[in-house]
């Protein structure tokens, strides 16, 4: 019997592209908010951050699809009972954020008194929300949870790093691999857990 | 008594033409009416596609004379998808409630030379506020006449932006209207 050690290659480049996607969002997002920039420069990261959600929305339901239906590679033997339920716990949780972050999003521009529309890198028109726009109630929740969700994300994302940091330095286990192409079929005989992430 | 009453009977049906100073047909293909302004410090102008006029001008009949249009924000069209998808949302021209905007001349006088002074009320939303700008008019013993006109608006006087914007942070304030309009003598 044979068992596959990485993810399918679909899947490594959504990760590692959606990783990207969201960490410029994360900064261009700060920046935004926080930075004193010129008004013209502001605008244009405004767009250029709504065209970026919408596509990793697009990439999150991709991606969704993919893990409901391709089986993701079993964990390694040595990773324990409850390594794997927080490995489990802690990739649905960014999911949910993988979701959730674009979604609060979309429901902000969709609600904003402003009225923009989100032209997607100025290609083609992305709807709005129906039923919302001018809407500040909606608006202001949006926009806290879109504040509170990216915080938690960033802080799932460190966590899902210093999982895989924590498992080379301590456990000489390199999860990178599972995440990258390379040798893809490994036999029993390398003993590996059955523990399904499914 | 018969005589009177027939004289009566012509003058009101008369009294309209009377009234009446010079009607002019528009060529819509040749003149615009457009809206500049700036946004985040960058220059942009938009141009209403529909909008219709009523002319009725008579240099020797100024009190008779008058000047009404319609626009219909929907078409107004700056080439940016961006700004043509903001111009008709809610809290800018909100053009489900307020498909139309009008103005209507209340007092046309002459300033000097080819320059006139128009008086009238311009209704954008559900806002009126009464404007005056001058126009000039050129070639008016000929066909067709060029008409010309460019003023200030502020947006915020109707309501435009008022709560997206209304520092005028991203969007200017002041708007300026343009207009030319070449019409015939009908």
């Amino acid at each position: 019997m044979t068992h596959e050690k990485r993810y399918n290659t679909a899947a490594i480049i959504l990760h590692w592209a959606m990783a990207l996607g969201f960490l410029l969002m994360f900064f261009s997002g700060v920046i935004m908010e926080y930075v004193d920039v010129a008004k013209s420069l502001k605008f244009s990261l405004y767009q250029w951050h709504k065209s970026g959600g919408v596509l990793l929305l697009i990439a999150f339901v991709l991606r969704l699809i993919l893990r409901l239906i391709k089986r993701p590679p079993v964990l390694p033997a040595h990773i324990k009972r409850h390594e794997a339920v927080l490995a489990k716990l802690g990739h649905w949780g960014l999911y949910v954020m993988m979701f959730a972050m674009p979604f609060t999003g979309w429901l902000m521009v969709s609600s904003s008194v402003y009225g923009l529309p989100t032209i997607v890198f100025n290609l083609f028109e992305w709807p709005h929300i129906p039923g919302v726009q001018g809407d500040k109630q909606i608006h202001d929740v949006a926009k806290q949870g879109h504040f509170i969700l990216a915080i938690t994300f960033f802080a799932l994302i460190m966590a899902h790093i210093g999982a895989v940091v924590k498992h080379a330095l301590f456990d000489h286990e390199n999860l990178l691999r599972r995440m990258w192409w390379g040798k893809n079929i490994a036999d029993k005989t390398e003993n590996q857990t059955e523990i399904k992430e499914k | 008594m018969r005589f009177l009453n027939i004289i009566a009977i012509l003058v009101i049906a008369y009294l309209p033409q009377m009234a009446q100073a010079r009607p002019y047909q528009t060529d819509y293909a040749q003149s615009h009416v457009k809206v500049s302004g700036t946004h985040t410090g960058k220059a942009f102008t938009a141009v209403f596609e529909k909008w219709e006029a009523v002319i009725d001008f008579d240099p020797a009949a100024l009190a008779q004379s008058s000047f009404s249009a319609h626009f219909y924000p929907e078409t107004l069209k700056s080439g940016n998808k961006m700004y043509d998808g903001t111009i008709p949302a809610q809290d800018w021209f909100n053009v489900k409630s307020f498909p139309e905007a009008q103005f209507h001349s209340t007092a046309i006088t002459h300033k000097e030379g080819d320059t006139y002074h128009l008086s009238g009320e311009l209704t954008i939303r559900d806002v009126t506020q009464p404007i005056s700008f001058d126009f000039a008019v050129s070639d008016l013993g000929a066909s067709p006449v060029i008409a010309t006109a460019a003023f200030d608006i502020n947006r915020l006087d109707f309501d435009l932006g008022k709560g997206s914007d209304p520092a005028g942070e991203w969007v200017s304030k002041t708007m300026t209207i343009a207009l030319k309009i070449i019409a015939s003598p009908q």
